[in-house]
């Protein structure tokens, strides 16, 4: 028996719940919707073998007909049609293409799928090669407009709880799939391979409260440690949710990356990269410092992710997180390790939302 | 001899106030999409035999 597993990250089939279970006939016409394992056998029992009118079969769309069907007769359908077709068979070369036609799109059209799939293309794009700066940040605003405009949406809403506080998480999102990967293996399969392994966040346990940081000491106070002027590691910070409720809770992602620009990688016979987050004016933050443990080996180029929660003020108003890194790099070029830091602000917006 | 196929959907992002374009007696609204296993395809390939569509997410 075959268990084809299809994947609708762009929520194309526009089903009405999870989990669902829907019992399809022979020719495609949909027989039962079924929310309990015992009404299967119902379905199973039925004969549809009596003749249906046929239904037409999709056709796989490729990007590049859809793109000039779009500039041929353009709407908002076609062009999220073609940004869907970027999306979905254009790889990571077409990702750029796929959020240009989503935000096209959602410029022409009040439509809150359109911004919940601008968002997935654009977290897509965070985790390729493509990636530009504030594209995190950016889908979780869009799908927070979504969101807004359809507050109902269960599964828009889970997906920022998906990156955003602790307080918000009934439980761990992937907490699973090593369980999963252990037992298949245990059972002769292969699991598949996971474009992108779940960490941080998505792997965090829930919590019922707000942990404060405790007093610690700041590895520059002074700022002495020579700025990072050249780049050689990049680093971002995203907040979800990006409006947070005055008193509420949010978490921070902090991405560092190196060799983006300047040809470089991560010095891992010095110091641990430490980031050092300052007091929250009117809030508080779970952790001052945060510290990623040097791999064994000598030199590396991964990206390194941390991240905390703040509680931001219990008044309406915009606010700043600030914080640096500082961090042991090597250029590529000529050899030359250095010891850097580099800062970041964060702008922070606490208002009343629909949450 | 009824031969039924299982097809999994995951990923997909609706809620439970929305019913989309399902319904009893009604073609499914097919798409072609990717398959976990890096091919695509869609619920028409398996014409001529019932589907069972069970469709969740990944949390």
């Amino acid at each position: 028996m075959d268990f084809p597993i299809f994947v609708d990250a762009l929520d194309l089939l526009e089903v009405g719940a999870v989990p669902l279970t829907i019992g399809i006939d022979e020719q495609g016409v949909v027989r039962r919707m079924m929310r309990r394992p015992a009404e299967l056998e119902g379905f199973l029992a039925e004969s549809h073998l009596a003749p249906s009118r046929a239904v037409p079969k999709p056709q796989r769309l490729d990007p590049a007909v859809a793109m000039r069907r779009a500039e041929e007769a353009p709407s908002t359908a076609a062009w999220q049609a073609a940004a869907c077709a970027a999306f979905l068979w254009g790889g990571d070369e077409r990702i750029d293409e796929a959020c240009a036609l989503f935000e096209r799109a959602a410029a022409e059209s009040e439509d809150p799928a359109i911004r919940f799939r601008l968002g997935v293309a654009l977290r897509r794009r965070f985790e390729s090669a493509a990636r530009q700066p504030g594209d995190f940040q950016a889908a979780v605003a869009a799908w927070q407009t979504a969101l807004d405009a359809r507050p109902n949406q269960y599964i828009w809403r889970r997906r920022i709880q998906q990156y955003g506080p602790r307080l918000e998480k009934p439980y761990p999102f992937y907490d699973w799939v090593a369980t999963a990967r252990r037992e298949i293996r245990a059972r002769g399969g292969e699991p598949f391979a996971l474009r992108v392994e779940p960490v941080g966040t998505e792997l965090a346990e829930g919590a019922t409260i707000f942990e404060v940081a405790s007093e610690e000491t700041p590895p520059d106070p002074e700022g002495q440690i020579a700025r990072d002027i050249d780049r050689l590691a990049r680093l971002e910070a995203t907040v979800v949710p990006n409006r947070i409720a005055p008193g509420a809770t949010a978490r921070v992602h902090l991405t560092l990356r190196v060799g983006e620009g300047i040809p470089a990688h991560w010095n891992n016979e010095i110091e641990d990269l430490v980031v050092w987050v300052e007091a929250l004016e009117g809030g508080a933050v779970s952790r001052h410092r945060l510290q990623w443990p040097s791999p064994e080996a000598p030199e590396s180029d991964e990206v390194r992710e941390l991240e905390l929660e703040i509680r931001v003020p219990t008044e309406a108003g915009t606010l700043t997180l600030s914080g640096y890194s500082l961090y042991a790099v090597c250029r590529e070029d000529d050899g030359t390790c250095l010891y850097r830091r580099q800062d970041f602000r964060v702008p922070i917006e606490v208002a009343t939302t629909d949450f | 001899m009824l031969r039924l196929t299982i097809a999994l959907a995951a990923l997909t992002s609706v809620g439970f106030a929305q019913l989309g374009d399902i319904e009893v007696g009604k073609p499914f609204p097919d798409r072609v999409l990717p398959r976990l296993d890096g091919t695509s395809g869609s619920l028409a390939d398996l014409r001529g035999q019932p589907v069972l569509l069970h469709v969740f997410a990944s949390w």
